[in-house]
């Protein structure tokens, strides 16, 4: 509610963009190419208070060109700044410099942040995230016996239990207008974060899951049902480990139809990182990992990423730092920006509306590195 | 209102005076006697109260009886002095001071008045600046005109504009080595060189070579910046002058090497990239090597114990107190005690017997076997360096002066290479204390030697007919010869010319002699005339060469110079005079002595010229060994 009224305000008569981040003046997606026609006459929504915004370590210079200058000309910032979401997830962690592992929903990245900057040559990037993750779960899905299918909560008028593996028994709701591809899109986003929550499950090592005897450890478990919107469900045993085995291992990673599935690995990124970085400050980071983004709540992450790193490196000192709380940790950039728009010391960075007179757009490059 | 007035008068904080005494209230009141419990059980809990019944109703109250009302926060306007641009006012939230407080109490003037207004515009002018604003502190990256680099700062493997970019990209994150290398992104200002090509041949400029820019290592970007900086520095203050901190850090500066850091950097890697085995067994060795240490510490301790043991006490005092089997058993209990105070085992369980006779083993004259074999013992478990039992202390006598030492060496500063450059400290061998004779060195290697050697040494230098007092030829004295030579050449050169004109020959035995005796007779008067041994160097050394003494003569004692140079002087002119008196009767056959010598070899010639000048030479030799 408050989302739509905030959004409504900065962006007058445009249709709402896709709402991810939650509470956020902070985590605007630059994205949105606002109107620049009368910007004059518009309201200036956001006159009173200076404006920071997070962004991706990757973001393109033309695309800080334009927040800046939307963020001044359209709303009307006495100040703005752009700062990292890896610096922030640090600083909500309370360091100052971290290897940041951010899980998130379309990529995952890995940022080394020295002394409250990213560096640069280490940032990298890849598709496995929750999106990455939701489709190995429809793959999953789809070459299941019997094969699952994906009715969101929305669809079902009513249902009645049936037994497991049993076809399921429900009435679908009927509309009488079309339901847009977005929405049926982000309501089985939602069903499956659901699934993500209570069924999936990191293997946790030590080793990688398809090392041989583990698979018939795990089936040798108890398993966990999942009922979905329809009534249907089923007990998923070792199939849980094997989803998110892709974010580990490239070999385990569930092909879709079409070839596509692989992708660079967290331990593969992680390796790259501190390859690009000085030999000097690699212990501090290995030191300092934080980690931070929705999918990194899925169960076992934290074990399975701290024996990775054990491997990886004998002998280090490894310590991981995740914010315990769900919230905190999809959110840590959020926190972390607010922590740094409250020091002291920030008020000194704040590139000032008078600066962005002067030097034009460009400034933000200058000044927010 | 008018309280308000008087506090304001006073100086005094507007609610102060009324807050304080309801916190002392709140320090002192009751603890809450809680019903059911035996006071006992109640006093378990220490100052912390049991908390089995909770306590609502002082929550209530502590809510409704404070008195003080819930602090005013404002929305205050400020600056920060540490912008570049001091338009940028932000807002943050502060407690109210007094006078808004004040103000807030006034509802008839009220913010909302244009008054108020007035007051708000007021206020805007004395923004308070923000308390970080201290906090921007910039790294000093030292600067360079356009001659100064040109004098000093050249470099094959960078140019200008490189190193330009280098301390801008410095200055941008404040020489933090890991940010700086990882955004060095330097591009070749490719301009210049387009140009020049165009005009040569006029090529397209798109073909025209953009310089590659050189991949830089980390290495490479300290290593300029260092140089520079240091360079730097001393153009700016001599090294001579700096302080302490600023010579360690240009010293540090100066001497950065790339090579050893890569090497280092190298190490730093293979650790970060050991295997799990690798890293396993590093552990396992380390763990060893612990256990290892540990044991040898351990065996240390009870060695040390074991000399303790077989310390005795010290027998000056009377021993005749002990010879009772009562004075015996006290001093086996004093001994216990001792031992106990000094927290070992105690020594009665383990060798309770034998203490009270290894206590007292100079006691009985038939212990020496005992002390001996004992003897024995130590000496092979200490390498020797403890050749006799002695005094009960005797062991720590050694470790107590080493102490003392090593107290005495920290107390004396130890200069830096810095201060030794600034107070033109020099190191030499040691210096004797105040001056000395150089002959009187001989009698030191006397002293030091054993009775036996001393007579033999003794024997041999009479032997040699060396005295036990030497004399050494001093700088004037050398001169003179120098001079006495010369004139012995000439004269040589006369009587050639006379032998050609007169060619009757004239030398004999007897003015040789007469010669011989000439010379022994100034060398024997000469001494007799003055008692100044200077004096008696010279009157030796005029007569016979001392060429082979020029080494020991440069580093003749001034001082002896310095107090008998006048006399010197004008025995040397006098002895000089008297020589160019006689010079036709008497130099031409000492001249002729000189031919006769001169064939043979130098030890001989010295030998016969002199016995003194080999005597000194010798002894020199001698010193030197
Ligand atoms: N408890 C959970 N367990 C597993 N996955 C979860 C959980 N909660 C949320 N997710 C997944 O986390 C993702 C969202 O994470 P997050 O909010 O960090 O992404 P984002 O920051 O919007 O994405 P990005 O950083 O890539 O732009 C979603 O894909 C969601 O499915
Ligand atoms: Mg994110």
């Amino acid at each position: 509610m408050w989302e739509h009224m905030l959004i409504k305000r900065l962006q007058p008569d445009r249709e709402m963009p896709s709402i991810r981040n939650g509470p956020s003046a902070t985590a605007t997606d630059g994205e949105g190419d606002v109107a620049m026609e009368d910007v004059e006459a518009q309201e200036k929504p956001l006159a009173e208070n200076p404006l920071l915004m997070t962004e991706a370590p990757w973001n393109t210079g033309k695309a800080r060109e334009k927040a800046i200058e939307i963020a001044m000309e359209n709303w009307g910032c006495p100040a703005f700044w752009m700062s990292r979401t890896p610096v922030c997830a640090a600083f909500a962690a309370g360091k100052a410099s971290a290897l940041v592992i951010d899980v998130g929903g379309a990529n995952t990245s890995v940022t080394a942040i020295h002394d409250g900057m990213i560096l640069k040559r280490s940032i990298q990037k890849s598709p496995i995230g929750g999106l990455w993750l939701s489709q190995q779960i429809r793959t999953m899905w789809d070459n299941n016996e019997p094969k699952v299918n994906i009715v969101p909560y929305f669809m079902i008028e009513n249902k009645t239990p049936v037994d497991a593996g049993a076809p399921a028994q429900a009435r679908l709701r009927n509309f009488p207008f079309e339901i847009t591809q977005s929405y049926r899109a982000y309501e089985e986003e939602r069903l499956l974060t659901e699934f993500k929550e209570s069924v999936v499950e990191v293997w946790r090592g030590p080793g990688r899951y398809l090392n041989p005897g583990n698979e018939d450890l795990v089936k040798s478990q108890p398993g966990r049902v999942f009922e979905m919107p329809d009534g249907a469900n089923q007990m998923w045993r070792e199939q849980r480990y094997r989803v998110s085995e892709g974010m580990w291992d490239e070999n385990a990673a569930l092909l879709n139809p079409d070839g596509s599935g692989k992708a660079q690995t967290i331990p593969d990124m992680i390796k790259a990182c501190l390859n690009a970085v000085e030999v000097d400050i690699r212990p501090n980071l290995l030191g300092n990992v934080v980690v931070t983004g929705g999918t990194s709540l899925l169960n076992g992450f934290n074990d399975r990423l701290n024996n990775e790193l054990m491997a990886m490196h004998p002998g280090m000192k490894i310590k991981l730092h995740a914010a315990g709380l769900t919230t905190e940790r999809r959110f840590g950039a959020w926190i972390g920006g607010s922590i740094l728009a409250s020091l002291g010391t920030f008020h000194q960075m704040w590139i000032s509306r008078k600066e962005y007179e002067e030097n034009g757009v460009n400034i933000v490059e200058k000044r927010c590195k | 209102m008018a309280s308000h007035d008087v506090r304001d008068v006073l100086n005094l904080p507007a609610d102060g005076a009324g807050s304080r005494p309801t916190r002392k209230q709140k320090i002192a009141a009751p603890r809450p006697n809680l019903k059911g419990l035996a006071r006992e059980v109640q006093s378990l809990g220490g100052d912390n109260p049991i908390a089995i019944v909770p306590e609502i109703s002082t929550f209530k109250k502590r809510r409704f009886g404070s008195r003080k009302p819930a602090a005013k926060w404002e929305m205050m306007p400020f600056r920060n002095s540490a912008r570049s641009d001091q338009s940028l006012h932000l807002r943050h939230w502060k407690k109210e001071t007094d006078d808004q407080s004040r103000a807030a109490s006034q509802p008839q003037s009220d913010v909302q008045t244009p008054g108020g207004a007035g007051m708000e515009v007021a206020k805007a002018n004395v923004i308070d600046d923000s308390g970080f604003a201290k906090f921007n502190v910039q790294v000093d990256v030292p600067q360079y005109s356009e001659d100064q680099y040109n004098s000093n700062l050249v470099n094959d493997d960078w140019t200008k504009d490189e190193t330009d970019y280098l301390f801008s990209v410095v200055r941008d994150f404040d020489l933090r080595w890991p940010l700086i290398w990882d955004r060095y992104e330097y591009i070749p200002q490719s301009h210049g060189i387009v140009k020049e090509e165009k005009d040569m041949d006029g090529p397209d400029p798109n073909t025209a070579m953009i310089p590659v820019p050189k991949p830089r290592t980390m290495e490479d970007l300290k290593k300029r910046y260092y140089e520079v900086a240091a360079k730097m520095m001393a153009v700016q203050k001599p090294v001579q002058y700096m302080t302490q901190a600023e010579f360690s850090l240009h010293e540090m500066m100066a001497n950065f090497n790339p090579t050893t850091e890569i090497q280092r950097k190298k190490f730093a890697h293979d650790a970060l990239s050991r295997s799990i085995d690798e890293a396993r067994e590093e552990e396992q060795l380390l763990i060893e090597v612990r256990r290892i240490v540990a044991r040898q510490q351990k065996l240390n301790l009870d060695r040390q114990d074991l000399y303790r043991r077989l310390d005795f006490p010290p027998t000056e005092q009377d021993i005749t107190s002990f010879k009772s089997s009562s004075g015996l058993s006290t001093l086996l209990q004093n001994l216990a005690n001792a031992d106990r105070s000094k927290k070992r085992k105690p020594i009665l369980d383990t060798n309770g017997v034998n203490t009270p006779g290894s206590a007292q083993p100079s006691a009985h004259a038939n212990s020496t076997p005992v002390s001996e074999s004992r003897r024995e013992s130590i000496a092979a478990s200490t390498g020797g360096h403890r050749d006799s039992i002695g005094g009960g202390e005797r062991p720590e006598r050694p470790t107590k002066k080493g102490a003392q030492q090593q107290q005495q060496q920290q107390e004396r500063k130890k200069l830096t290479e810095q201060e030794e450059k600034i107070y033109g400290v020099s190191h030499h061998d040691r210096l004797p204390s105040g001056p000395t004779f150089r002959y009187e060195r001989i009698n030191k290697i006397l002293t030091t030697k054993s009775n036996a050697q001393h007579q033999r040494i003794t024997n041999t230098l009479t032997e040699l007919d060396i005295p036990s007092r030497l004399n050494m030829p001093t700088k004037n004295t050398r001169k003179m010869n120098d001079k006495i030579d010369a004139e012995i050449r000439l004269e040589q050169a006369k009587k050639a010319e006379r032998k050609k004109s007169m060619p009757v020959p004239t030398p004999s035995t007897s003015t040789l002699s007469d010669n011989a005796k000439n010379t022994e007779g100034s060398s024997e008067s000469e001494p007799t005339r003055t008692s100044e041994t200077a004096n008696a160097t010279n009157a030796e050394s005029t007569g016979p060469t001392a060429a082979s003494n020029a080494d020991s003569v440069e580093d003749k004692s001034t001082a002896k110079l310095v107090v008998n140079g006048a006399i010197n002087d004008e025995k040397n002119n006098q002895a000089a005079n008297d020589n160019e008196a006689e010079s036709s009767g008497h130099l031409k056959p000492e001249t002729s002595e000189e031919t006769n010598t001169r064939p043979e070899s130098s030890g001989g010639h010295k030998r016969s010229a002199s016995v003194l000048s080999g005597v000194s030479d010798k002894s020199t030799k001698r010193l030197k060994k």
